[in-house]
């Protein structure tokens, strides 16, 4: 199975109600101290924002969609459910404008709601290698700890630098 | 500096949706190889296209003038959008080709400024963009994965080794290491 999974949520807004969404994601997502998704382990990467379809050719406009897309830890269920527990409000502030959505509180209805408007995805290509975000997180610490360890004991002599190492990996 | 989101809506007519499709399976069948060349620019961390085939309706009002089939392209990379767009244009026109030969008003691969224009027109602003690592790219993130996995082994190497051994492999290790540090 790989490390990760995408999600691309796809949900139409009720008229009239795109500028409302739109701010609701200025206060409550873009303008929080920290993301909502910060809060969600497994979140690689995700966005959301209201947008409007491309019309037919010689027509005037289509109706806003609200487009909430992740690539987290898989599998996607227990992340949507973190997501769903974590985030209810910031969710339900934007999400409360679509048509036909539950709200954050009822999982199930929850879960039935990003089921029937989530959109599969064709193609995928994942330059970021195949490892979960605990994963990442350990090898980007490591990185740093090896680099600062590395220069701290440059220039020690022989016994010194293999003391040095039992104390950091505590061997 | 935080990876770069795209999200880019193209409408396409149903045989160059019945085509995409297609490609989509061969790329399943051909184990990754379609997605090598993309894989190996090295700055796109997760890219993603799906097809639309009918936009999410509000069945309280009337259906309204939605294009009924688009390409829906998610895309996160390291850099701005006009080096992404270069590369592209530079090193996979005939995949960029595969996905939007067909696609309404798609000028073709080969020349940047039209394909810069083309992204430009049908981009649609991220209002809120979220990255666990925002100063990680791909290819820092891959260096440390790599990393990991020899700091593991090294470690294996050097447990109850006596001090001259250790530093020896110890040096080696930085040695064998050093572009991924």
């Amino acid at each position: 199975m790989a490390a990760t999974e995408a999600l691309v949520l796809l949900a139409r807004l009720r008229s009239g109600e795109a500028g409302a969404a739109r701010d609701a994601i200025a206060e409550r997502w873009e303008g929080a101290p920290r993301s909502p998704f910060a809060a969600v382990p497994g979140t690689h990467l995700a966005r959301l924002q209201v947008l409007t379809p491309p019309a037919r050719r010689g027509r005037r406009g289509a109706r806003e969609c609200v487009l909430l897309s992740a690539d987290v830890d898989a599998p996607l269920a227990p992340w949507l459910e973190r997501l769903r527990a974590a985030a209810a409000e910031p969710l339900d502030a934007v999400l409360g404008h679509c048509a036909f959505y539950p709200g954050a509180s009822d999982a199930a209805a929850f879960r039935r709601w990003v089921a029937a408007n989530r959109l599969p995805v064709g193609f995928s290509v994942i330059g970021s290698p195949d490892a979960t975000l605990a994963e990442v997180d350990a090898a980007l610490e490591l990185r740093e700890a090896l680099a600062a360890f590395a220069e701290r004991t440059q220039g020690m002599d022989v016994a010194g630098l293999h003391a040095a190492w039992r104390v950091w990996r505590g061997a | 500096m935080a990876p770069t989101p795209l999200t880019v809506l193209s409408p396409v007519p149903l045989w160059w949706s019945i085509w995409v499709r297609f490609t989509w399976l061969v790329a399943t069948l051909a184990g990754g190889a379609v997605q090598r060349r993309l894989r190996d620019l090295s700055f796109i961390h997760f890219a993603h296209w799906s097809l639309v085939t009918r936009w999410p309706r509000d069945v309280t009002v009337s259906p309204d003038d939605a294009a009924p089939r688009t390409l829906v392209f998610l895309t996160n990379f390291d850099g701005s959008d006009i080096q992404y767009i270069d590369a592209f244009v530079r090193v996979v026109p005939a995949q960029i080709e595969a996905l939007y030969g067909g696609a309404r008003d798609f000028p073709g691969p080969f020349r940047f400024r039209p394909v810069a224009r083309y992204i430009a027109r049908h981009n649609h602003a991220v209002d809120h963009f979220y990255a666990a690592h925002p100063d990680a790219t791909t290819t820092s993130i891959a260096q440390a994965l790599e990393l990991r996995a020899r700091f593991a082994d090294f470690e294996r190497r050097v447990a109850g080794a006596d001090d001259a051994t250790f530093v020896r492999e110890w040096e080696a290790f930085l040695t064998a290491v050093q572009r991924l540090v």
